[in-house]
């Protein structure tokens, strides 16, 4: 494994004991489960920090767990940093649960979460806060509403938004 | 005449570019608002081409999907397929063959040659110059041909399969095919750049239009040629070698102020240096299989399939619900560096034979939320120059 990254995630490791939930190693890569309230100062340091230095936010993911674990926190959104001048990447990741959909925006740290987060709001319907313009980017707000198709409970063919009045559409259609 | 003409009030005007307009490649609308000829203010607007390729991919198995993927980009189909099998082989854990990661290193530099010699070309006409279109698209068409013969197809590719690829080389004279091509493409490449380089009106509506600054460029996440051009020489293939690429030899041509004509020589550089790849694994290209030794997960060969029966049943067992390559239950996160950009999958697998999400890191997406800042301050026809150099592929960044 590369040396700075070794560096890199035992500085993490010493200095945000309580934060971390969860550290994962899998094919090579590290995962950080991070308490979603405090993700905003655990970025700020991985982004300032001399022996992380992750200048860029390459990735935002969103997921839909509700099929995936027993866990109460539904979804979970990954951030995937890049360190151009140490070489290393590492992965970030919070949860949320449906009741309290609302994460930091990282719009403020990095740019590059703009246009990704508001895709996360357009498919999943998790709020960002502090973000710039948070609109639906791929969807449009008119037609769709409170609909968020990447869900796990949207199904595949769709409500038949496309083809009847919002207010109409149940279960049935 | 009073009554016919708008009284004149010094507002701002706002008007609608796109999205079916042909200076906006593919589906893009822009909704920009002027002053006089100034844009002040210009917000993309997405989602013409939003086919719901995420939400399929949970329905389709990993094998099955790399064929949506090649839908994603048609100027680098091959690009696409590889990073996603690549993201695939890392979940599976699969270690490919040496011949496999050679021949993955060439298509991959084909297609960044195919999809540069679109880009420049298109944005040449763009520009109003008609010829560097023509010449650039005769070499594609080369490649086209080179990529038909290995594949069968010239743009639906889907030639990559988990641990390996569809078809291997078709024969010895294939390789010599590309041979003749890369000793004939430097010589297109001069013409097509004494064409450019020193054309006035070329450097006149591309100098200092659209320049970000290097920090802005990272801030933003933009990759590939357009941040290399601002000075910054992230390049995901000597960072982060993957396949064979910490095996050949070439360089990272570098920008200085980010413009539209530093892209554009960035771009050029950069299809000679894909040029130099491509030469080097034809010339080092292994010999042996081109799949893995693993039935579990490999396809057995289409002939063997058609006349024996022990094949045609290992080949059902693959394909069958419930019977397919299933991969470890976790999450990989895995990027290319593809013509555009670096491009990304995240998998999360639950286990079983279907993904349960996988996300496309599309370079267009992000690379595209650039553009009100670059916009500031310019004029409305640089805004043709500015979305021709971000090289956008609708179907990659509505998804």
């Amino acid at each position: 494994m590369n040396n700075n990254l070794k560096k890199a995630v035992k500085k993490i490791d010493k200095k945000f004991k309580d934060v971390v939930l969860k550290k994962e190693y899998f094919r090579g890569d590290y995962t950080y489960e991070v308490k979603a309230d405090r993700l905003k100062e655990f970025m700020a340091f991985l982004k300032d920090d001399k022996t992380t230095s992750f200048e860029m936010l390459s990735s935002v993911t969103g997921v839909d767990y509700s099929e995936y674990d027993d866990d109460k926190r539904r979804f979970g959104i990954i951030y995937s940093l890049i360190s151009i001048k140490n070489k290393i990447r590492l992965n970030v990741r919070v949860r949320v649960s449906e009741e309290r959909c609302r994460v930091d925006s990282m719009y403020g740290l990095w740019h590059s979460a703009d246009w990704q987060e508001r895709e996360i709001y357009d498919l999943y319907g998790v709020h960002f806060d502090g973000h710039p313009d948070l609109r639906r980017i791929l969807l449009d707000e008119k037609d769709y509403g409170e609909v968020h198709p990447l869900r796990k409970d949207y199904p595949l063919k769709g409500k038949g938004e496309r083809h009847s009045p919002l207010k109409d559409y149940g279960e049935n259609l | 005449m009073k009554d016919i003409l708008p009284p004149i009030t010094g507002d701002k005007i706002e008007i609608n570019y796109g999205p079916s307009h042909p200076a906006m490649h593919g589906t893009l609308h822009v909704i920009i608002q002027l002053d006089g000829e100034m844009i002040t203010k210009c917000t993309p607007v997405l989602g013409y081409l939003h086919c719901g390729f995420e939400k399929l991919g949970e329905h389709r198995t990993y094998n099955q999907y790399v064929t949506v993927t090649d839908r994603m980009n048609y100027c680098s189909p091959l690009a696409n397929n590889v990073s996603y099998i690549q993201a695939v082989e890392k979940l599976f854990d699969v270690e490919i063959t040496e011949k496999c990661s050679v021949m993955r290193t060439m298509i991959l530099e084909i297609a960044r040659i195919m999809d540069h010699a679109v880009q420049v070309g298109m944005q040449a006409v763009d520009l109003g110059a008609y010829t560097p279109m023509v010449w650039l698209f005769k070499e594609r068409e080369l490649l086209y041909d080179i990529v038909e013969e290995l594949t069968g197809t010239r743009m639906t590719t889907s030639w990559t399969l988990i641990g390996g690829a569809t078809r291997d080389i078709p024969n010895k004279a294939w390789l010599d095919k590309i041979r003749k091509f890369t000793r004939r493409f430097p010589k297109a490449i001069r013409e097509v750049e004494r064409l450019l380089n020193k054309n006035k009106i070329w450097h006149d509506r591309t100098r200092g239009i659209g320049a970000i600054s290097k920090e802005e460029a990272i801030n933003w996440g933009l990759t590939g040629p357009i941040l290399r051009a601002t000075g910054a020489d992230l390049d995901l293939r000597k960072d982060f070698p993957y396949l064979s690429y910490d095996q050949v030899d070439f360089d990272i041509p570098v920008g200085e102020k980010g413009d539209v004509l530093d892209r554009y020589f960035v771009r050029m550089q950069e299809m000679l240096e894909s040029n130099k790849i491509i030469r080097q694994c034809v010339d080092n290209m292994p010999e042996g299989p081109i799949n893995i030794d693993e039935p579990k997960i490999i396809y057995p060969k289409k002939d063997d399939v058609y006349t024996k029966m022990e094949e045609l049943i290992h080949h059902f067992k693959i394909t069958m619900l419930g019977h397919g390559p299933e991969p470890a239950k976790g999450e990989v996160y895995n990027a290319i560096e593809a013509p555009n950009g670096e491009l990304g999958w995240y998998l999360v697998s639950d286990g079983g034979q279907y993904p349960y999400r996988v996300h496309t890191r599309a370079p267009s997406f992000v690379n595209y939320s650039t553009l009100p800042t670059q916009m500031k301050g310019h004029m409305i026809s640089d805004l043709v120059a500015v979305v021709g150099s971000l090289n956008i592929i609708a179907g990659e960044l509505d998804r």
